[in-house]
């Protein structure tokens, strides 16, 4: 038995990022019905800004960082803004279709911006090292362990007890009646789009320090938070965020595993679709006039 | 939506079709087949013109360019085999997958291996790969098809990442032995041998041409026949179909397969194709790609598959060749997929036409006397 | 990317200075003292015609070459984790200075260079371009991951013999290429050498992308491993890494304490993992190889001390700023017309195979067709540079072209890369030719200066 410890160190930091991304997702699809699949692309293109700005050196480093951040509340608000009315009485299909279009156009224009040669960014908080039951923690892990339940815990919190986040759900189970209640529809998506856009930023700044700056890879790691939000149901904030922590830690501990470890990645994949199998097999009634 | 909807909407089986009426311009490209099977008159110009250009382009084309665009144009007919899947697959049957590009690795690997094991003649080999494909594909959507749409289209999404890794490990066959018969010491790139009649550039480009024919022949046969209005009733209502007798889970699996046989046909001609094929052909993105260019194209014409293969492998060669970076491309077809679902369900094939039409009519506007059928449509 | 001259200059007279005590404890690798390598080759410098002059090329003539261009092909792959363009630019930039001093008799080398995405029908179809389409006559420079296995045929076919940087093992057995560099599986090789001497024990693991033919890469470590007694093992990663520390614990798991690990990936992309395997502190777990690629100064710049003498890399060539008359010249021309290039071994690599091609072509005495370009590139022999541990030649006359067998080891130290071992010969194992190509270099005489 392979000395699992470092391997569960290094899922679980990878896992809450995971878990955070996908709880962004889960809001957002809750709010609005568009699965929003350009999530990593716009993380992605984030921490490539934000790299940019710490190579040309011309603001103090914590303001390139805050810029991941708000770009990616930034990219997804304007889409929300811009795409969300027209495909709002789309089906789910269309409407995450669509972001497909989104990812195409963030992976384009990174590679032509950026695709010429590697980047790498470091943040201060992966300097900080501890040691763990033998093993070695970053800042950054850390970080990413503990904003991942943070977010989840305040997102519940938030849809629970404010206006806006009673109104995200009542668009959630009925978007015309909740219209016609005189809730303020599109301004309450807007908080929901810029909501989920800001944990994007958040992840994708995180992500590129522990897996590294990579334009497609950091793209397509929007695949494992998917999956997490899919064994969450796309409704269940906690299960996600269980869920995030389950697939980064066992993609990790398999790498200790010589005979598996090429088949790691197929983790996400696989559970995702052991979901969706399962949820085919438990016929559900669909609440009457939910389809948006 | 708080859960996945399994019983599927209305909207779900015609996705693209299904704009709200305001936004939704007259005379739009919904698809000609109704429940009762009526459809337009084919226009014999029409046809001729078809059959006209399909003779220049087997017989006349090969002799004038040469060989770099040759090899390019044998790629655009094989890879308009999978377009017109896939095309099939969005704009009759209503569904979408995203996992069309793996089910052409997956045909040129089962062709590859089959050919280092056996010595079948290489119409069997791309059949055979075709119809493995083809029940592969069927695999992946069988679980699925209970669920609406977008899981479909998930599942799909899952399926091809997993295809992916598991290819990068198991490589494509080179004539090593076991299972994946992938031995390190073979060559890095496979290659298929191709059939005696069709060794030459030239022959084999011909060999593509007569079998993208017969697959779409193949569409035509299905689109005209049973399962096409079996799909057509299936998009209009789900309820109702099912009233009216058709079985729904087969005929949506069967579009699935459909598409999954031709994908699985373009890998196997793919390679035989110049230069072989390896695992960096299929990156996931590529899937995305597929799905913008037939999106596109057009997917409720046969012609809109030829346009997106003139999309994916044409374009990409001319800009290289004018010196223009292909990321820009990658930016167009994100562009292309927002404008398709917003505005022109019927992608180029259908809009390029009409906007040609209203040219000429503005032109003529300018130019000379108003004539009957000048006035411009309803937007 | 730019250096300072002088500077260089400067810290190459300090290091021939103290070139003498480079093989003692001093920069060791964990645990034990480096021994000296039992093969060692005597290295050459630049001596004879063969040197160029501060600001020439070529025939040096310093006026521009204004006659018909003579067309030169390349082709280099570019995805992201294997970005080989290095070379092919450093070879136009050298041809760009020969344009400067003369050309080749007057006319200008036009060089085409192209990039790749290891698709095999790209590369058949730039193949055909190059050749039929924009007919080079020649083709120089060219670095694929997979272009020797395509091409293969279509070369022979159409006559061409290549100068190229080999990657792929299929570079290094057919009469149609011969590589100015070792390629990885030589290179990973020399790293285990050097891993050994330095007191692995036990495993050594060697690690390269997960591309189609790097298994066969990998195969030399391994079997050289078993021929020691130990064990080998085989991995495959996809680049670009994307779970570095990762990796970088299972290296350490899979070798064992005290093992051997041989990295194979090009510079910007083991540069995450080496930190990676700072951060997690284990440095001193394992002995640290690695091939060639990482051989650059703006790597061991962002490498902290306790990387030196710690990560033994195997250079295929000397050292960048070894202020021998050939490397110099190489890093004026890099700096004046490609300046982008970073200084490394791709750069060497791309340099020799402009000065080599040159050369070749300055020789023939008729005209400049296909035939005699390639005719003169297969018949070089005894190409002797500072650059390199031993005179190069094209053809081996055994059927397989390892040309550049020989060669050192250097090491960070300080923000810089310095040679930690004299040229050794790479080993001869029972997979590999060079038993064979060495017999018939001693008996034609291909490489003796």
């Amino acid at each position: 038995m392979p000395d699992l410890k470092p391997f569960l160190v290094l899922g679980f930091a990878l896992g809450g990022v995971f878990a955070m991304s996908g709880v962004g997702l889960v809001v957002l699809y809750r709010a609005t019905g568009v699965l929003n699949l350009a999530y990593g692309a716009i993380g992605a293109t984030g921490a490539l800004i934000t790299w940019s700005l710490l190579d040309a050196g011309w603001v103090p480093d914590w303001v390139a960082y805050l810029a991941c951040i708000v770009f990616g509340g930034a990219a997804t608000l304007l889409y929300g803004v811009l795409f969300g009315p027209p495909f709002s009485a789309r089906d789910p299909l269309v409407k995450a279709t669509a972001t497909l279009g989104l990812l195409l156009i963030l992976l384009g224009a990174m590679q032509w911006v950026w695709g010429r040669d590697p980047h790498g960014i470091t943040l201060p908080t992966s300097r900080w090292n501890y040691d763990l039951f033998d093993a070695r923690v970053s800042g950054t892990q850390v970080i990413g362990v503990v904003f991942a339940i943070v977010v989840t815990t305040g997102t519940a919190v938030f849809l629970r007890v404010t206006k806006v986040g009673t109104a995200m759900r009542a668009l959630a189970d009925d978007r015309e009646i909740t219209a016609t209640l005189g809730v303020p529809v599109r301004r309450v998506e807007a908080a929901a789009w810029l909501g989920s856009g800001l944990v994007c930023g958040g992840a994708g700044l995180l992500l590129s320090n522990l897996v590294g700056l990579d334009i497609v890879g950091l793209t397509f790691l929007v695949i494992p938070a998917l999956a997490a939000a899919l064994i969450g149901r796309l409704h269940s904030l906690w299960v996600t965020l269980a869920a995030g922590f389950l697939i980064g830690i066992v993609q990790s501990s398999l790498t200790a595993f010589s005979e598996v470890a090429e088949y790691r990645t197929l983790t996400p994949f696989v559970l995702a679709i052991l979901a969706l199998l399962w949820f085919a097999t438990r016929r559900r009634q669909t609440p009457a006039g939910s389809s948006r | 939506m708080s859960e996945p909807d399994v019983q599927a909407s209305d909207e779900e089986r015609a996705p693209l079709a299904a704009t709200p009426a305001s936004t939704l311009p007259r005379g739009e490209a919904v698809p000609p087949e109704t429940i009762r099977g009526l459809r337009p008159r084919r226009d014999p110009v029409r046809v001729l013109v078809g059959a006209a250009a399909l003779a220049f382009v087997t017989f006349g084309l090969p002799g004038m360019i040469d060989r770099f665009w040759l090899q390019i144009v044998t790629s655009v007919v094989i890879y308009s085999i999978v377009t017109l899947g896939l095309g099939l697959l969005i704009g009759r049957a209503g569904m979408v997958s995203l996992c069309q590009f793996l089910l052409l690795a997956i045909g040129a690997w089962v062709a590859l291996r089959l050919d280092f094991a056996t010595s079948l003649p290489f119409p069997l080999l791309v059949l055979s790969a075709g119809v493995v494909t083809g029940l592969i594909g069927a695999l992946i959507g069988l679980p699925a098809l209970r669920l609406s749409g977008l899981y479909l289209a998930l599942i799909t999404l899952m399926a091809a990442g997993a295809i992916t890794v598991v290819l990068r490990i198991a490589q494509f066959p080179n004539g090593g032995g076991g299972f994946f018969g992938n031995s390190a010491a073979g060559g890095a790139s496979s290659r298929l041998p191709r059939p005696a009649i069709a060794t030459g550039d030239t022959a084999y480009f011909r060999y593509c041409i007569a079998v993208a024919v017969l697959m779409f022949l193949l569409a035509l046969w299905h689109v005209r026949g049973k399962p096409g209005r079996a799909w057509a009733a299936l998009r209009q209502s789900q309820a109702t179909a099912i009233a009216a007798g058709v079985n729904v889970t087969l005929y949506r699996l069967w579009a699935f397969a459909l598409a999954s046989f031709m994908a699985g046909v373009a890998g196997a001609l793919l390679a035989a194709a110049s230069g072989g094929v390896n695992i960096n052909q299929f990156p996931v993105q590529n899937s995305i790609l597929l799905l913008a260019v037939v999106l596109m194209g057009g997917v409720y014409s046969l012609g809109g598959a030829v346009v997106a293969a003139l999309l994916l492998r044409l374009l990409p060669a001319l800009l290289d060749d004018w010196g223009v970076s292909t990321e820009l491309l990658t930016i167009l077809f994100g562009v292309g997929i927002l404008q398709v679902l917003l505005t022109a369900p019927g992608g180029l094939v259908d809009q390029v036409p009409k906007d040609l039409a209203n040219l000429g009519r503005g032109l003529r506007r300018l130019v000379g006397p108003r004539r009957a059928g000048d006035e411009a449509p309803p937007p | 990317m730019k250096r300072s001259l002088l500077g260089l200059i400067a810290v190459g007279v300090l290091l021939l200075a103290s070139c003498g005590d480079d093989d003692d404890g001093g920069e060791d690798a964990s645990p034990d003292e480096t021994l000296a390598p039992d093969d060692t080759v005597a290295p050459v410098t630049g001596s004879g015609n063969n040197v160029q002059a501060s600001g020439e090329c070529g025939a040096g003539t310093g006026e521009a070459a204004t006659g018909e261009p003579i067309k030169i092909g390349g082709m280099a792959t570019n995805i992201p984790g294997v970005d080989f363009t290095w070379i092919t630019e450093m070879t136009g930039a050298y041809f760009e200075c020969v344009n400067d001093n003369g050309g080749i008799n007057g006319r200008p080398i036009e060089y085409i260079a192209e990039e790749e995405q290891v698709d095999p029908q790209q590369i058949a179809s730039l193949a055909v371009k190059l050749v039929e389409q924009d007919q080079v006559v020649g083709i120089v420079g060219s670095t694929s991951l997979i272009e020797c296995s395509v091409n293969d045929d279509y070369y022979g076919e159409q006559g061409f013999h290549l100068i190229v940087a080999g990657v792929a093992q299929d570079c290094f057995s057919s009469p149609n290429f011969s590589a100015v560099n070792m390629g990885p599986y030589y290179s990973s090789l020399g790293g285990a050498q050097a891993a050994l001497r330095a007191g692995a024990e036990g495993t050594i693991v060697v690690v390269s992308p997960n591309q189609p033919g790097f298994d066969l890469i990998n195969s030399g470590v391994v079997e050289f491993a078993e021929e020691n007694d130990m064990e080998g093992v085989s991995i495959l990663e996809d680049v670009p890494i994307n779970d570095p520390a990762g990796l970088a614990q299972r290296l350490v798991a899979e070798a064992g304490d005290g093992g051997g690990v041989v990295l194979d990936f090009t510079g910007p992309t083991v540069l995450p993992l080496l930190q990676a395997i700072e951060q997690q502190g284990l440095i001193d777990s394992v002995v640290w190889a690695s091939s060639t690629p990482p051989n650059d100064p703006s790597l061991a710049a962002e490498l902290s001390d306790a990387w030196n003498g710690k990560f033994l890399i195997n250079a295929e060539f000397n050292v960048l700023d070894s202020g021998e008359p050939d490397q110099e010249h190489m890093n004026e021309v890099l700096e004046q017309y490609a300046p982008d290039v970073p200084l490394s071994s791709f750069a060497q690599m791309g340099y020799l195979a402009g000065r080599i091609a040159t050369d070749a072509l300055l020789s023939i005495e008729g005209d400049i067709t296909k035939e005699s370009v390639n005719e003169a590139f297969r018949g070089v022999t005894n190409f002797v540079s500072d650059i390199l541990c031993a005179p190069w030649y094209y053809d081996s006359t055994t059927g397989s072209n390892v040309s550049n067998n020989v060669d050192l080891t250097v090491a960070p130290e300080d923000g810089n890369m310095v040679q930690v071992e004299e040229c050794f010969k790479i080993t001869d194992l029972p997979g590999n030719p060079l038993d064979e190509i060495r017999a018939a270099e001693e008996e034609n005489g291909l490489n003796t200066g």
